[in-house]
């Protein structure tokens, strides 16, 4: 609907109203806006229970009481009324339920009342910038070599650090001393509640000791200057001086680097002493012994490369000496011990074994050869009863004494010896071997042995074969395949033509065979002395005269007479019995077949 | 010589996972202070005195930046890494309603800009569907921010709600920086 001309006047001046009264509006609700921070807000944590506070600025109007509200920026909700801090007269209020996120942002709401009229009121958002951590309380305690820290947590973890305490906080522990401030930073969960202990314990004793403790926030925040606790820790020696004398005599024994620490108990007429021993280690010193009531302690356990300072001293009571301090060094101060050694005696020498001694405290089998480079052997030996004395140095476990005299006592001992450092060490005990014979043989005995045997030997292969040649030739009939024709028979046997006609003029006797008859006239009548009788196998013979030679023909026959007939000199002729009528012979012949000499003739006739 | 040999490997394992897990750790304190620089940067940023209850909106945080123990640590870097990077965006735009220190904002920029370059280098190139998944969730819930500005045309009251919000999301990156 469109306004008339009239209207405009109207118009303009609403117009103006409406201007006037929204610059109104708007400055008022500017001053508004100003008046709107009365107060100044504070939020402070004081053992993690977060405690708002609030300063009104000079305002004329006090309020009488007071009511909080509460909400959260990230979301559009309704505030809510804080619990416990309406109707309140503090300036103050405990939003320990209120904060339940330590990521959100919370906007406070406090509203004053006089009577009841309600005054301005101030708001404020909250971020987890704004916190201030107040330190905890915390006791501490000192000892000579610790200081307990006891942190006093709530009981409670408010909400807001319960679920990330780790990540949201963490506690510090700052111990100062002569200028150097350490930091500690145990770990804490959301769990913890009630009395926290920690212990400082890498102190150095006789000083001042400064310990503070508070929270650190990792994201934003601020702590308020934590309070500084401080403690002198002293050592338990309450120096009455002169009351307890200290431990006399005191010296450290230490072989093969087994240390002890000796001493001797001071005339104390007013009871036992009790001794500690401590070695220094890095800053302070530690107890090896305590309280003992020997006079010695053993520091086996001490690093052989270190330059220690051993000290020890009386107590009695509360009281103690002063402390009396030694200094050693294991690897220069220690005595070498005596080798063990083996002796074995072999002709005329000694063979001799040693081995280095055994260090204490080491878990595998170490001598003292391992701890040290140029470690080696002198050897001191002699004749029993003698005092002369022979040297040997020797860098290995094993020495051989040559040459000694057979049959005699000679007594060995052995020292340890650096080289290097030109230290000796303890001589072992002697131990005495006697030598045996002189085993050696000469060499003219071994060459004279070495023949004899040869030469028996060589008799007996000798007899041997003597043996064995008597038993072939008396067995060798046996094993002979018997006698073997003469070499030229064999040849004339190979004849096949002469060995046909000698097999044939072999002939048996036959009585259907024909003879022609012969006889020989002879020129001696004596012819007839051969007997009528006279027959031989071979037919009809008279007197012959055997010994004539007669031209035998065609030759060498009478193989088998011949043959027979030099065998038949010394056996006789088997065909000579038909002859016994023969007995003398023609001097002129030679031939031994007198006998046969007819019948050759005989032979001869035979065709 | 073979025994010399693994010794000489086995030191070199040790002293490169050691240089690595320092690499990581230093990555961490980087991390750590420059989100605390940031967050100081934001506070300082003053705008309205008003406290724009009424401009109040819930952007609904997503739960992989408000649960991060449930998350891999590839998965907390991607997360970290696209904060960052949408917080950078987001101050980039429009403030001059706010009467903010421009210089302020500049090295706010600044840092959260070498902070996403610190992380740039770790981020894992592999896309998982948990990746996108996180990627989507928090891009909506970026985009949830920048469309309410846009809304409020980009008013002080609605910067301060901004400024809040991201003040939380570096609270949020605080405890996210111990999960990596």
């Amino acid at each position: 609907m469109l306004w008339s001309p009239n209207a405009s006047a109207v118009r303009s001046l609403h117009l103006h109203l409406l201007v006037y009264i929204s610059l109104v509006f708007g400055i008022s609700h500017a001053w508004l806006d100003f008046a709107d921070q009365p107060c100044v807000f504070n939020m402070t944590l004081q053992s993690l229970r977060p405690i708002l506070s609030w300063k009104l600025k000079n305002h004329p109007i006090v309020p009488t009481y007071y009511k909080l509200q509460h909400t959260i920026m990230s979301k559009p909700d309704t505030m809510k009324i804080v619990e416990g801090c309406t109707n309140i007269t503090r300036p103050s209020c405990d939003v320990m339920d209120v904060l339940e996120d330590i990521h959100e942002n919370y906007l406070f709401l406090l509203e004053g009342f006089r009577g009841s009229s309600a005054l301005d009121n101030c708001s404020d958002i909250f971020t987890s910038a704004d916190m201030y951590f107040e330190p905890p309380e915390f006791e501490i305690a000192g000892f000579t070599d610790l200081i307990n820290v006891t942190v006093k947590f709530p009981p409670i973890i408010p909400k807001i650090f319960k679920k990330e305490l780790q990540h949201s906080l963490s506690l510090v522990i700052s111990e100062q001393s002569g200028g150097i401030v350490k930091t500690h930073k145990p770990k804490i969960t959301g769990n913890i509640g009630g009395n926290f202990s920690y212990v400082i314990d890498k102190i150095i004793p006789n000083s001042n000791y400064c310990v503070s403790v508070y929270f650190e926030p990792k994201f934003m925040g601020s702590t308020i200057k934590p309070p500084l606790k401080c403690t002198f820790l002293q050592s338990r020696q309450e120096s009455a001086l002169g009351m307890v004398p200290p431990p006399e005599n005191v010296r450290i024994n230490s072989v093969n680097f087994k240390n002890i620490l000796q001493w001797e108990s001071p005339a104390f007429p007013k009871g036992n002493l009790t001794f500690t021993a401590q070695y220094l280690s890095y800053r302070r010193y530690q107890d090896m012994c305590k309280g003992t009531s020997g006079t010695e302690c053993n520091f086996s356990s001490l690093s052989k490369y270190g330059d220690h300072t051993l000290r020890v001293r009386a107590e009695f009571a509360q009281e103690c000496s002063d402390w009396v301090h030694v200094s050693f060094c294991p690897v220069d101060d220690t005595i070498i011990g005596p080798p063990r050694m083996q002796v074995e005696a072999l002709a005329d020498s000694l063979h001799l074994r040693f081995s280095a001694p055994p260090i204490e405290n080491e878990p595998e089998t170490w001598t003292m050869r391992n701890i040290y480079n140029s470690w080696a052997y002198h050897v001191q030996y002699w004749k029993n009863g003698t005092d002369k004395k022979f040297q040997v140095t020797s860098q290995y476990d094993f020495e051989v004494l040559r040459n000694l005299e057979p049959w005699t006592t000679y007594c060995v001992q052995v020292q340890g010896f650096l080289l290097d450092r030109n230290r000796t060490g303890e001589w072992s005990e002697p131990i005495c071997e006697q030598t045996s014979s002189d085993d050696t043989t000469p060499s003219w005995m071994v060459a004279v042995i070495l023949i004899a045997s040869v030469f028996v030997v060589f008799l007996a292969l000798l007899a041997c074969f003597a043996l064995l040649w008597c038993i072939y030739k008396k067995t060798k009939y046996a094993f002979s395949p018997g006698n073997a024709l003469p070499q030229h028979l064999k040849e004339f046997l190979g004849n096949p033509h002469h060995g046909t006609r000698l097999f044939f003029s072999f002939p048996l006797l036959d009585e259907n065979e024909v003879f022609d008859k012969l006889s020989v006239v002879m020129e001696d009548s004596e012819g007839g002395k051969q007997s009528p009788g006279e027959s031989c196998g071979l037919g009809t013979l008279s007197g012959q005269e055997p010994p004539e030679p007669i031209a035998e023909e065609e030759a060498p026959p009478a193989g088998p007479g011949h043959a027979l007939a030099p065998t038949s000199t010394s056996q006789g002729d088997p065909r000579d019995k038909d002859s016994p009528g023969t007995p003398e012979r023609s001097p002129g012949l030679e031939l031994s077949e007198a006998g046969l000499a007819p019948a050759t003739s005989e032979l001869g006739l035979k065709s | 010589m073979i025994n010399r040999c693994i010794l000489q490997i086995a030191l070199l394992l040790c002293f490169s996972t050691t240089a690595l897990s320092m690499s990581y750790n230093s990555l961490q304190n980087k991390l750590r202070n420059g989100s605390l620089e940031c967050a100081k940067l934001l506070l300082q940023l003053n705008g309205t005195t008003d406290n724009c209850i009424n401009e109040r909106m819930n952007f609904k945080v997503p739960k992989e930046i408000k649960e991060p123990e449930q998350l891999q640590k590839e998965d907390t870097t991607l997360v970290i890494f696209e904060m960052l990077h949408n917080i950078h965006d987001i101050f980039r735009k429009n403030f001059s309603s706010t009467g903010w220190n421009e210089t302020l904002v500049e090295n706010l920029l600044g840092e959260t800009h070498l902070q996403i370059h610190h992380l740039k280098s770790k981020i894992n190139k592999k896309v998982t569907l948990k990746s996108v998944t996180i990627n989507l969730r928090l891009k909506s819930y970026y985009w949830r921010i920048v469309d309410y500005l846009e809304t409020k045309q980009y008013s002080n009251c609605a910067w301060k709600i901004v400024q809040l919000e991201i003040f939380r999301n570096f609270s949020f990156i605080i405890i996210l920086i111990d999960y990596l």
